[in-house]
């Protein structure tokens, strides 16, 4: 009788610990979605944002080495889900972690100004691409990974879901990405979404390579993007 | 007018004066000008052999010896690449003196540091912390002349520095963060060093400043430190 008493303990207890450590994917409600439902005020936005300028630019593009993200042209709902992630110490990103305090940025109407001020960036047109070339065979391997097993979610041209939280990942810098992709797949980026984890679990390094120099050479609609690489955002002046 | 009741405090003060002048104590000219300074909380008490009652802050610093290496005012450090302390932030300052006590924070000089304050107590770091920040050094100046033309002030901007701490370097985004402006230039330098190897690396807080550090080279260290060391504190 004891024997099975502590069988159940240690179970529940097991059950337990499982639970915490996988917190849900995205949970619904909260200031995530009250931020989503304001009315954005762009000026505002703007003035949110230039201290994120310091390190993603005053365009929104991040660096092509792949330290900061390009968030220009990003879904307002994935820009937010993000900060709040950093926020909650659900994403591992001491760099930018005061950045989403609310201190720093405000409450949900700021965050509905920043993420409408960064999806209005137009995109930036030479970001940092892998090594291979279409032509090689590293990229055509990276075409049909890609093909295999990221459509379903992140879209025919990386062209993302907004509705369904799946970023944007058409013109994301290589060095970024990679270390996304690399970061999810080992469970070192906690907020990442469950299946996606399960789609890449067996994806080799080779294999990471070439879907990622894929995905960065996949080229992103002209309308999104600014008319050259010197363009400078006039906001900023 | 009612002037009797001031007779007597007028009398003790005078007499300490006198004491005071008589006494050979080399801090002597310190302590007078406290007594006519411009402290509210000081006063006057002629018990024992002292005649002064600094604030809590200012006694602790002296007595637990922090002076002996950070300087009297907290503006002139024991050595040249040693921190100046006054005007610090207050929450930040804390969390340091936390960390160098329990050995979280043991690159550069700090294990010199931990030796000497090994038995301060959390309340009592709590009074230095906020006597750093609001007493000590008074109003004196700190840093120079910033060059906004050097290569450093051109860095502090482009590499992501004034996020953390603000443009002028004394405004941090967060309270436990420092103000950098005017830290002498050599311990500026060893700091940045210290964190971009890792051998600083005492909180989250200092690990996302190492997220950046990548972006500059030692030439470029210095040329930030030349710029830091002159801002305005
Ligand atoms: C001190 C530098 C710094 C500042 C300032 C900063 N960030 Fe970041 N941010 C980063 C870094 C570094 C990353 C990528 C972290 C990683 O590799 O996981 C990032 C990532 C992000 C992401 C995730 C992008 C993605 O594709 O998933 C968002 C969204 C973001 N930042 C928004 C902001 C906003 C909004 C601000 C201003 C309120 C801001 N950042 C300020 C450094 C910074
Ligand atoms: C089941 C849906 C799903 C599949 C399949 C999937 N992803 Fe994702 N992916 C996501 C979601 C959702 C996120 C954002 C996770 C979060 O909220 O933090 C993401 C994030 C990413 C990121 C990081 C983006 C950023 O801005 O930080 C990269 C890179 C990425 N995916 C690449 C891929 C590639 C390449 C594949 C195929 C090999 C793939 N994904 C397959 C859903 C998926
Ligand atoms: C033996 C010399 C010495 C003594 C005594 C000493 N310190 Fe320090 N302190 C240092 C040094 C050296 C550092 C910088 C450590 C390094 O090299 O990284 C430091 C760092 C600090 C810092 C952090 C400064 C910064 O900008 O990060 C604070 C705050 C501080 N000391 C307060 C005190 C206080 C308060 C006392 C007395 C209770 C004290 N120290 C006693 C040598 C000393
Ligand atoms: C992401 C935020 C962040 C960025 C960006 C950043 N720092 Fe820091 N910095 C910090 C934090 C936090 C500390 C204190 C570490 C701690 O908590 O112990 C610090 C400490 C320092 C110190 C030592 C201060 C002292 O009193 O000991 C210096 C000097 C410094 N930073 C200079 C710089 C320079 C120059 C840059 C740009 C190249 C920079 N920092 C970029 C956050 C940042």
């Amino acid at each position: 009788m004891k024997k099975q008493m502590m069988m159940v303990l240690v179970i529940a207890a097991l059950a337990a610990g499982m639970t915490v450590e996988s917190p849900a994917w995205n949970d619904k409600g909260g200031e995530k979605d009250e931020a989503l439902s304001l009315t954005p005020d762009l000026e505002n936005g703007r003035d949110v944002y230039e201290v994120c300028a310091a390190c993603h630019l005053t365009e929104g593009w991040g660096t092509q080495e792949g330290t900061f993200p390009q968030l220009a042209g990003q879904f307002r709902d994935v820009i937010i889900k993000q900060l709040a992630d950093i926020r909650a110490l659900n994403r591992d990103n001491p760099t930018m972690y005061p950045f989403a305090l609310p201190q720093s940025i405000g409450g949900p109407q700021s965050l509905a100004d920043v993420s409408a001020y960064i999806a209005s960036l137009p995109m930036n047109p030479d970001n940092g691409k892998g090594l291979w070339d279409d032509g090689t065979p590293e990229f055509a391997h990276g075409q049909e990974l890609y093909k295999a097993n990221c459509v379903q979610c992140h879209g025919e041209t990386a062209e993302g879901n907004e509705e369904k939280y799946y970023p944007r990942l058409q013109g994301q810098h290589y060095a970024y990405m990679l270390r996304q992709f690399e970061w999810i797949r080992d469970g070192k980026r906690r907020n990442a979404n469950p299946d996606m984890i399960k789609q890449i679990k067996n994806f080799s390094d080779t294999d990471m390579q070439a879907v990622i120099n894929y995905v960065s050479r996949i080229p992103v609609p002209k309308e999104d993007l600014a008319p050259s690489k010197d363009w400078r955002n006039p906001d900023f002046d | 007018m009612k002037r009797t009741p001031k007779t007597p405090f007028l009398a003790l003060l005078i007499l300490s004066l006198a004491w005071l002048a008589a006494c050979s104590c080399n801090d002597r000219e310190d302590r007078l000008a406290k007594i006519r300074g411009t402290h509210g909380e000081s006063v006057l008490a002629a018990t024992g052999a002292d005649v002064i009652q600094e604030s809590a802050g200012a006694r602790l610093f002296r007595e637990k010896t922090c002076n002996t290496c950070h300087g009297d005012d907290g503006i002139h450090p024991l050595l040249p690449d040693y921190p100046i302390l006054a005007r610090q932030g207050r929450d930040y300052a804390l969390r340091q003196m936390k960390d160098i006590q329990s050995g979280n924070r043991a690159s550069g000089y700090a294990p010199q540091m931990q030796a000497v304050i090994k038995d301060v107590t959390e309340d009592e770091f709590i009074i230095l912390a906020d006597f750093i920040a609001n007493e000590l050094g008074g109003g004196a100046p700190i840093g120079g002349q910033p060059d906004p033309e050097s290569p450093g002030a051109k860095l502090f901007k482009t590499k992501t520095c004034t996020a953390c701490h603000g443009k002028d370097g004394k405004t941090p985004i967060l309270p436990d963060y420092p103000r950098i402006a005017g830290l002498p230039r050599e311990y500026i330098l060893r700091q940045m060093r210290d964190i971009k190897s890792g051998a600083r690396a005492n909180s989250m807080a200092v690990l996302g400043m190492q997220g950046v550090m990548h972006l500059v080279d030692d030439e470029q260290m210095t040329q930030l430190a030349d710029y830091v060391s002159s801002l305005p504190k």
